[in-house]
């Protein structure tokens, strides 16, 4: 009969065991796997393949709204996301533009291994390319594209952006601090949105003051957040959304109007 | 660092609003008990057995003491119970709770206000304004929290819009947050207090004349929505309101039948909403009250019933979002809405996965919402 005991005291043991590394899990990874699949009629996903110059393949996600069906051009966004995430991790900037009638470009930059260096000489070399690639859709308008960038993916998206004509917005946040000559050459520094967070322990705040007197970032163009560290932790939606508006005050896209009919509440 | 659900929760928790009245919870709570007191008697049996008069020798021992074993199984089980009802709290922060930090930006300014409703009482609340928004006449955006939540947490949807020029209104409704007055559970009063807030932007816009009382937008969420869709919706004063997972028939959705299981997630939260004080068996009167269905959208709700039409443009007014799996607000709620009031897709957006607080979607949600505004002129 004690051997009943020894059976179901071995179970309780791992039930409890199973509770107390699972509410561990749990904390750790509301922040790790915040993001994921955004599943909504509303978005059309498309896995798109380019090749670099080797001939390796680099993998994107084309976002489309179902609600654009009908529209001609918009303006087109290309995300360069998180390189320590793989999709779908950045599904949700890629779904944010995209409800606006953007069409998004999301490229899956995972790759940890590089150094800062190689990774931004990678990328810039890349860019054109993906850009020619998008441009070819029907549904952008080559002549205005927003570049959105994250951590290393906003450096590559403001050193490509700022030369280029074609593109007329750039977004990034947690950027690092950027050589001065690589940016004062240009002058255009008027397209550059940016977001960073005081508490920010990979990039410092001081980091991000030399980009925006660099830039000579006007109030207005920029926020900066109390708190959220390097991944703008809780205020992702808040940063979404400044930049959306941003790119809207500055691309002024046509939409058709909701009008409301008159006498009608 | 912010509070997570749990703890949010268990502030919330009072010795008075404790609804004793409500039959589910006493049934929950009883059903819990019994499970307790049927596995402690299971543990003990062995011992009894060999207790007299039977006396039977079933090795039911350690040490040479025959109660041990039945005492560790006992406390055993109830350490493993008591980490069950954490761990079901903690998932259901892991699921919705994805708050960590207040929204705060230097940039922006933000003015305590008090909104006076009566009696000598007044909501607490916040204008937020970002350096894009006009110093005279700025368009006003109302943002609605829910049941249990505070006007704080929902300053991520509605501090990046004042960047497109909106005055942003965050308040506390009776009961939550700093108004100490009321109940959380004053849910007719909640709603009705909505109409003193439009009086207090319309007085601020023709005295301090920085808001533009013309220019009113709506948004909640949950109860905040419950506020949208039946105070919100009929009010002349309003443009245009955006309602997110928000019931249209409260006492169906308090007394749906709940998923199965004595730790399953439904019952769970509605047991809480029990012990915060929540009547979650609305009689048919109340329901009448708090219920969009019956309230704002019945076209002959009048008066003692005298038909009262109301041409409402629909496809220019309302706005909805909603997820299929939100576990407070069932799915069905969204698709009574929007048949009752006849929306196009484009006046509303589902997601698949997001459950009550849009976890993981809201950036997406936000992008729509903007999109609604993009095509409303702003």
């Amino acid at each position: 009969m004690i051997i009943v005991f020894w059976v179901l005291f071995i179970i309780f043991l791992s039930i409890f065991m199973y509770f107390l590394l699972s509410n561990y899990k749990m904390k750790k990874d509301k922040i790790c796997k915040r993001w994921g699949r955004i599943l909504t009629d509303n978005l059309i996903i498309e896995k798109i393949q380019i090749n670099d110059s080797k001939g390796k393949a680099i993998i994107c996600y084309l976002y489309i709204s179902t609600d654009f069906k009908n529209y001609e051009k918009m303006p087109g966004v290309i995300v360069l996301p998180r390189r320590d995430k793989k999709y779908p991790y950045f599904e949700h900037w890629g779904a944010h533009f995209a409800l606006q009638g953007y069409p998004t470009l999301c490229i899956n930059l995972y790759d940890k291994k590089l150094s800062r260096k190689k990774f931004v000489n990678k990328y810039q070399k890349l860019l054109p390319k993906i850009k020619e690639k998008f441009c070819q859709n029907r549904r952008v308008d080559p002549n205005k594209l927003v570049y959105f960038g994250i951590d290393l993916g906003a450096e590559v998206a403001l050193l490509e952006g700022l030369p280029d004509d074609d593109v007329k917005v750039i977004c990034g946040y947690s950027m690092y601090l950027i050589d001065e000559n690589k940016i004062k050459k240009w002058n255009n520094s008027e397209k550059v949105y940016l977001v960073h967070c005081k508490d920010d322990k990979i990039v410092s705040i001081a980091d991000f003051e030399q980009n925006q007197r660099n830039l000579g970032l006007k109030d207005g163009d920029f926020l900066v957040f109390d708190f959220g560290g390097h991944f703008i932790l809780g205020q992702e939606h808040s940063c979404a959304a400044f930049f959306s508006i941003k790119i809207k005050q500055k691309l002024k896209p046509v939409y058709k109007q909701i009008i409301k009919e008159k006498g009608r509440l | 660092m912010l509070k997570d659900s749990t703890q949010k929760f268990m502030s919330g928790i009072t010795k008075e609003g404790i609804n004793w009245h409500s039959k589910y919870f006493r049934n929950f709570l009883f059903k819990h008990i019994l499970f307790m007191i049927v596995r402690q008697l299971l543990f003990w049996t062995p011992y009894w057995l060999q207790l007299r008069p039977l006396n039977l020798n079933l090795g039911w021992e350690l040490n040479g003491i025959a109660w041990l074993p039945s005492f560790i199984l006992g406390a055993t089980f109830s350490l493993i119970s008591f980490m069950a009802l954490i761990w079901s709290f903690r998932r259901i922060d892991y699921i919705m709770g994805r708050r960590y930090y207040e929204v705060h930006s230097d940039q922006t300014i933000f003015e305590k206000i008090r909104i006076p409703i009566g009696g000598g009482y007044y909501l607490p609340g916040d204008l937020v304004k970002s350096p894009l928004t006009p110093k005279k006449n700025a368009p006003v955006l109302i943002m609605c929290h829910g049941l249990n939540a505070i006007r704080q947490d929902y300053y991520a949807f509605g501090i990046p819009l004042s960047f497109m020029g909106f005055t942003v209104l965050f308040y506390d409704s009776r009961g939550h947050g700093e108004a100490k007055f009321g109940n959380k559970w004053d849910l007719g009063y909640i709603i009705k207090d909505f109409s003193k807030i439009i009086d207090y932007i319309e007085k601020r816009a023709d005295n301090v004349g920085d808001v533009n009382s013309k220019e009113i937008v709506l948004w909640g969420i949950s109860m905040g929505g419950g506020i949208v869709l039946n105070e919100g919706y009929l009010d002349q004063r309003i443009k245009f309101v955006m309602a997110m997972a928000t019931w249209a028939d409260l006492q169906m959705t308090a007394t749906r039948k709940l998923k199965f299981g004595i730790w399953s997630r439904e019952r769970l939260i509605k047991a809480g909403y029990e012990l915060l004080g929540i009547n979650l068996d609305p009689t048919d009167l109340q329901n009448r009250i708090i219920s969009p269905i019956l309230n704002s959208f019945n076209k002959k709700k009048g008066f003692f019933d005298q038909p009262v039409y109301w041409d409402v443009d629909n496809d220019y007014r309302v706005m909805l979002a909603h997820c299929k799996d939100d576990e407070m607000i069932n799915y069905e709620n969204f698709e009574i809405n929007k048949k009752f009031l006849n929306l196009k897709p484009k006046n509303y957006i589902v997601f698949e996965k997001g459950n009550h607080t849009f976890a993981g979607m809201e950036t997406a949600l936000i992008g729509k919402m903007l999109l609604w505004f993009w095509q409303r002129g702003y």
